[in-house]
């Protein structure tokens, strides 16, 4: 009876405590295997969320859980754009696609980094300047293609003015705010030592944008293909009596119902993003190697 | 060496075994030992300060204890009486949301832990106004000082009454004067109800203000290389700074510090 009572003493004295135990986990015990582990893992999801898709794809299509005319398999896609790599010279419309698109995008990101570095460090060109860009940045782009087909000649220039002034508003707006936002002590630490505008520029300013200017140069990439493909459905200039262009070929597919060859061209223009992207992402990570993962650059 | 207080061993409130933490990318190469081995044990409701040279793993400890991260080796034992907001931490870089006025800033530990609105105001408002600040509670962080802003990560931390109280530089980032002003203000605070607080510091004049025992610590891989009772009684006032005796403490425990302090340098 009495041992009864200690214990009953010894549980009430137990409850009104209890531990918390910090200890190692699995991952705090071996880091070097859970890192690997961990790895392996977030590349085989990366690789095993499209491939499922597919599959769910593919076998819905096959089994007829949905019509497949409408819904192609994506095998009959792929025999798809061999056949048009084949007969219908899908490489041409690749290549004029981006041809317009490097250009677009190089003019784009050259004028919008321009006028970010230039207006978000000299107050009254940005006061001067700020409401007209403002207002053309509202325009959508295309409803400038008439007037600029008429002005610079049905030809690719046109295209890839359009593509350069969509891409431009994408860089220069916060491109500009990450300029103004430069810490000031960050600054003043430079012009303590007397720097010039373009040392100040290349050793604070720049430096201290660039991990924003590559996020923004991502954001850019897929709004140019965005424009390209939107912009070849409305107007495909023709080389040699042939128009050529991703965008104009998906376009064209709605006159012969060939839908097959429209989700090919989608599947090519989300390659082609997904290869752009890797690029931009791999110099950003080896130009700004002291930002963090979050900010677009660094070694992660 | 475990460390223990005389009149506490056995049921320690915090207790760490062997702790040890290492740091890296999981390269063997790039493996950095932060901290340990080290074995320890704090009173319940005693305040203990942890001095030592940048870099020697006194705030991975804290973050340990915390639950923030967990050691490589070794247990830390927190007993408490309940698991959750077991512990409360304030950091050395306020970590107030710039978004959420004073109140809901003290609030937001028990918002976190569902306490209706209405009591967690009523509670958060009774620290705030221990801490001077409740004309401010509609404020925004931004129209605050460096002090006040402290001050309410404080009643922040404060407002769960947490059983332990881990405060990592805390008063680091404000300058001199408010530094003074705001050891006092703990000091007051603690003396009123007398929960376990472990203290990270730069500063020995500090430590040994506040703390009932200064623990230092050696350069990396941080183990505890002395543990120093205060001998200054409560309830103290910062009075006791101009004293003899705490001069001689200050003094005695920097010479220990002093080279570890060189020594963490000589290895940056």
């Amino acid at each position: 009876m009495a041992l009864y009572e200690a214990d009953m003493m010894g549980a009430a004295q137990r409850e009104q405590y209890k531990v918390l135990r910090r200890e190692a986990d699995r991952a705090d015990r071996d880091p070097a295997g859970s890192a690997r582990r961990r790895r392996i893992v977030e590349i085989a999801l990366a690789i095993a969320f499209p491939a499922a898709i597919f599959a769910f794809w593919q076998a819905g299509s096959v089994n007829g859980w949905w019509t497949r005319v409408f819904y192609p398999a994506p095998s009959d896609l792929w025999h798809k754009a061999f056949e048009r790599f084949d007969k219908f010279n899908l490489w041409g419309d690749i290549g004029a696609t981006a041809y317009r698109v490097i250009w677009g995008y190089f003019w784009g990101v050259l004028f919008g980094l321009l006028f970010a570095f230039v207006l978000g460090r000299v107050r009254v060109l940005r006061k001067m300047t700020e409401p007209t860009l403002n207002a053309l940045y509202t325009v959508p782009k295309i409803t400038l293609i008439s007037p600029f087909l008429i002005i610079f000649g049905f030809k690719d220039k046109p295209i890839i003015i359009l593509i350069a002034l969509t891409v431009f508003f994408f860089v220069w707006v916060p491109v500009q705010h990450a300029v103004m936002t430069v810490p000031s002590s960050q600054r003043e630490a430079a012009e303590s030592f007397a720097a010039s505008a373009w040392q100040e520029f290349r050793h604070v300013t720049l430096p201290s944008t660039l991990p924003q200017i590559f996020v923004q140069l991502r954001v850019a990439a897929s709004v140019a293909f965005l424009a390209v493909f939107g912009f070849e459905a409305v107007f495909t200039p023709s080389k040699k009596g042939q128009q050529q262009g991703l965008g104009f070929m998906i376009n064209n597919t709605r006159a012969s119902l060939d839908l097959e060859s429209a989700f090919a061209g989608v599947i090519i223009a989300a390659l082609l993003g997904v290869i752009v992207t890797a690029v931009i992402g791999a110099v950003g990570k080896a130009v700004t190697p002291w930002a963090n993962e979050e900010t677009g650059g660094g070694r992660g | 060496m475990v460390d223990s207080n005389p009149q506490m061993s056995g049921d320690a409130k915090i207790m760490a075994r062997g702790v040890e933490r290492y740091f890296g990318d999981g390269k063997a190469k790039n493996r950095l030992h932060a901290l340990g081995p080290l074995d320890l044990d704090i009173g319940d409701g005693e305040f203990v300060c942890l001095v030592g040279p940048s870099g020697c793993g006194k705030s991975t400890f804290l973050r340990m204890a915390a639950g923030l991260i967990n050691p490589s080796e070794g247990t830390i034992d927190l007993r408490v009486r309940k698991e959750e907001q077991a512990t409360a931490m304030v950091f050395q870089d306020y970590s107030i949301y710039p978004w959420k006025r004073v109140l809901a800033n003290a609030r937001f530990g028990l918002d976190v832990a569902k306490v209706p609105k209405k009591e967690g105001n009523v509670r958060a408002m009774k620290y705030l106004d221990k801490l001077g600040l409740s004309d401010r509670a509609r404020a925004f962080p931004a129209q605050l000082s460096g002090g006040m802003k402290q001050r309410v990560a404080i009643a922040r931390a404060l407002a769960v009454e947490p059983e332990i109280l881990l405060m990592d530089e805390p008063f680091a980032a404000l300058d001199a004067q408010m530094r003074q002003i705001l050891q006092e203000e703990l000091l007051a605070l603690w003396q009123a109800d007398r929960r376990t607080v472990l203290f990270v510091t730069h500063s020995l004049e500090e430590a040994i203000l506040l703390g009932d025992r200064v623990l230092v610590m050696s350069a990396r891989p941080g183990v505890i290389i002395a543990s120093k009772k205060v001998p200054f009684e409560r309830p103290r006032t910062v009075d006791i700074r101009t004293t003899a005796e705490f001069r001689e403490l200050e003094a005695e425990l920097w010479a220990l510090l002093r080279q570890e302090v060189r020594q963490a340098e000589g290895e940056e």
